[in-house]
């Protein structure tokens, strides 16, 4: 075993002794759930960052960077922006009334609709599973890379890594051991910028080289690739697409506030989520760039993995690789706890037996884990598509399902259950009719990500069914209390005032975010010159 | 980065698209700028309960 491997080995029983030790401290549903509603603004972004990133990042996203040349790809930057629509809106509403699931924020807002609740729940799962064919995968080719076996070894040890953590854990040991892992990867991940453009000759130097191994890679915004989408389009489609995935349209992301202790630990999330995100995918991006003028005949997918084994020192590289894996099994863990807990909690207790207990609710998520696992798992080892393009099929269901909905349910008093439900349903037909026309070779105009047309069609069909009727005076006086307009909602809570802490805290964020913005410029434009 | 200069106005410069991009990005990079702003505000305005 060499050095490397060792050290991964190491990193991966602490971290499954740090799980196990968390998962005895849960004690209830709400510990399991939403890890007790007690988390602070570190773990709440570190939770935040490891899952929306992660491997579809680390490994996807960076298999297309390699290809194409980053300089496109600093447009993604867009999610960090839709940070700001969720955590100052649905995110904190949703918090505030206290609810555990995406599936049970609509179906109180609507007269406890068990409609919306299957429907929403339904749209989850699918998403999960699609999240966690990405997640396998990914993990899967970083294991192979390391241990230099087969996909198919990696994507089995990934399964059986991410089942036994989500049985044992529940939230509070998936939120620290998310941000353990992506502090450790954010770290290594940084440094690795440094010692790459050092490899290379200084970071001047690698410009050039990268732009000597493909003219245009690094200086143009095609990459030097005149056959991929131009970027105007480019910009318009996943830019779009990414912003709309941090708006909260993403369970994922949406669900981390359901953790934050209070609701100025929500918006200090965001803030500080998005510089962080910012900052890592700057170097992110920008490191994967000087791999392909290092290395610029490797499998593109395993470009970073091929970095932390060969070109950067091998502390650097190893605690990085147990990094980007354990990054992965902890979303892996999200993502398949929240497809279980809407299994067991939205559809078989509150559709099927409103009577069952704590312990059975939990005991169904349990065996709902090792099914969605094991469809997963089947699904990832035939490796469907490109890595990244499994996220962004899950993503974009969520986009196009649940971004109309969460924003007519949060802006807009006259939104009815059944504008919603129609909403829904459409949603998932249209997305899911727009991707087999596609398969069938049948695009549509302009060439958009399928999750943008349904998007249009959800609504749509909303608004015109809300407007065909009227919305409960129960609905309207959740909507009220969501929105903190209400008398009782007034009376019952007390206003947060902006103390010596706030001061500190938004003059820190501000000054970071000027640091950064000045060292983009002087490294990407040499200003000043 | 004399030689990195001297390479891109051998290419013809910064071209105004690589202007636009930086625009961009500068515009892109500023999200928490902004939502600072949005942080004092809200909190000052009362919608924030403890």
């Amino acid at each position: 075993m060499t050095g490397i491997q060792l050290v991964v080995v190491a990193i991966s029983i602490a971290f499954i002794g740090v799980s196990i030790f968390l998962g005895t401290k849960v004690k209830s549903l709400d510990d399991y759930y939403v890890a007790g509603r007690n988390a602070g603004v570190f773990i709440c972004t570190g939770t935040l960052l490891a899952s929306f990133l992660s491997v579809g990042t680390i490994v996807g996203q960076a298999e297309l960077v390699y290809l194409q040349g980053p300089m496109r790809w600093n447009f993604i930057w867009w999610c960090f922006a839709g940070f700001m629509v969720l955590f100052f809106g649905p995110g904190l509403y949703m918090r505030r009334q206290k609810v555990k699931t995406t599936s049970e924020f609509f179906s109180q807002r609507f007269d406890n609709s068990r409609g919306l609740k299957v429907a929403s729940a339904v749209t989850i799962i699918i998403g999960m599973i699609a999240f966690n064919v990405s997640m396998f995968l990914g993990i899967g080719v970083v294991i192979a890379e390391l241990f230099q076996c087969t996909t198919t070894t990696g994507i089995l040890i990934s399964i059986a890594l991410t089942v036994f953590i989500a049985l044992i854990g529940g939230q509070m040991s998936v939120i620290v051991t998310d941000t353990i892992m992506f502090v450790l990867f954010a770290i290594t991940g940084i440094l690795m910028f440094p010692v790459l453009a050092n490899s290379a000759g200084g970071w001047a130097n690698a410009i050039l080289t990268m732009d000597e191994v493909v003219p245009g890679y690094m200086l143009t915004l095609q990459g030097g690739n005149e056959s991929i989408s131009p970027v105007l389009f480019f910009i318009c489609n996943m830019g779009l697409f990414s912003f709309f995935s941090g708006t909260g349209a993403d369970p994922r992301v949406g669900t981390r506030t359901f953790v934050a202790k209070d609701e100025k630990t929500v918006l200090r999330t965001a803030l500080l989520g998005s510089l962080l995100g910012l900052i890592f995918i700057f170097f992110f991006q920008t490191s994967v760039g000087i791999i392909r003028a290092i290395a610029p005949d490797i499998e593109a997918r395993t470009a970073f993995a091929y970095a932390c084994m060969n070109l950067v020192p091998p502390l650097i590289g190893s605690v990085a690789m147990a990094g980007i894996i354990f990054a992965g099994v902890s979303t892996a863990t999200t993502t398949l706890s929240l497809g279980a807990f809407s299994i067991a909690s939205d559809i078989i207790r509150d559709v099927f037996k409103p009577d069952m207990e704590e312990k059975q609710v939990m005991k169904v998520s349990w065996i709902a884990i090792l099914v969605l696992a094991a469809i997963s798992g089947g699904l990832a080892i035939t490796e469907p598509a490109v890595l990244f393009y499994i996220t962004i099929f899950g993503q974009g269901l969520f986009v196009g399902t649940f971004l109309p909905t969460f924003i007519a349910a949060c802006y807009w008093k006259g939104t009815t259950e059944k504008g919603v439900l129609a909403g829904m349903i459409t949603g998932i037909v249209v997305y899911f009719g727009i991707t087999l026309l596609g398969q069938a070779g049948i695009s549509l105009p302009f060439g958009f990500h399928q999750a943008h047309y349904t998007i249009v069609a959800t609504a749509l069909v909303l608004f015109v069914v809300s407007k065909m009727g009227k919305p409960t005076d129960t609905s309207l006086e959740y909507y009220a209390d969501m929105r903190g307009i209400s008398e009782k909602a007034k009376a019952s809570q007390v206003v947060a005032e902006f103390d010596h802490g706030d001061k500190v805290f938004v003059t820190a964020i501000v000054c970071a975010t000027l640091v950064l913005m000045a060292l983009l410029c002087y490294l990407f434009y040499f200003i000043p010159l | 980065m004399d030689i990195l200069r001297q390479e891109l106005f051998k290419k013809g410069g910064y071209a105004m698209k690589d202007i636009l991009v930086l625009i961009g990005v500068i515009l892109m990079s500023s999200a928490p700028l902004v939502m600072a702003g949005m942080y004092v505000h809200w909190i000052k305005s009362g919608k924030i309960y403890k």
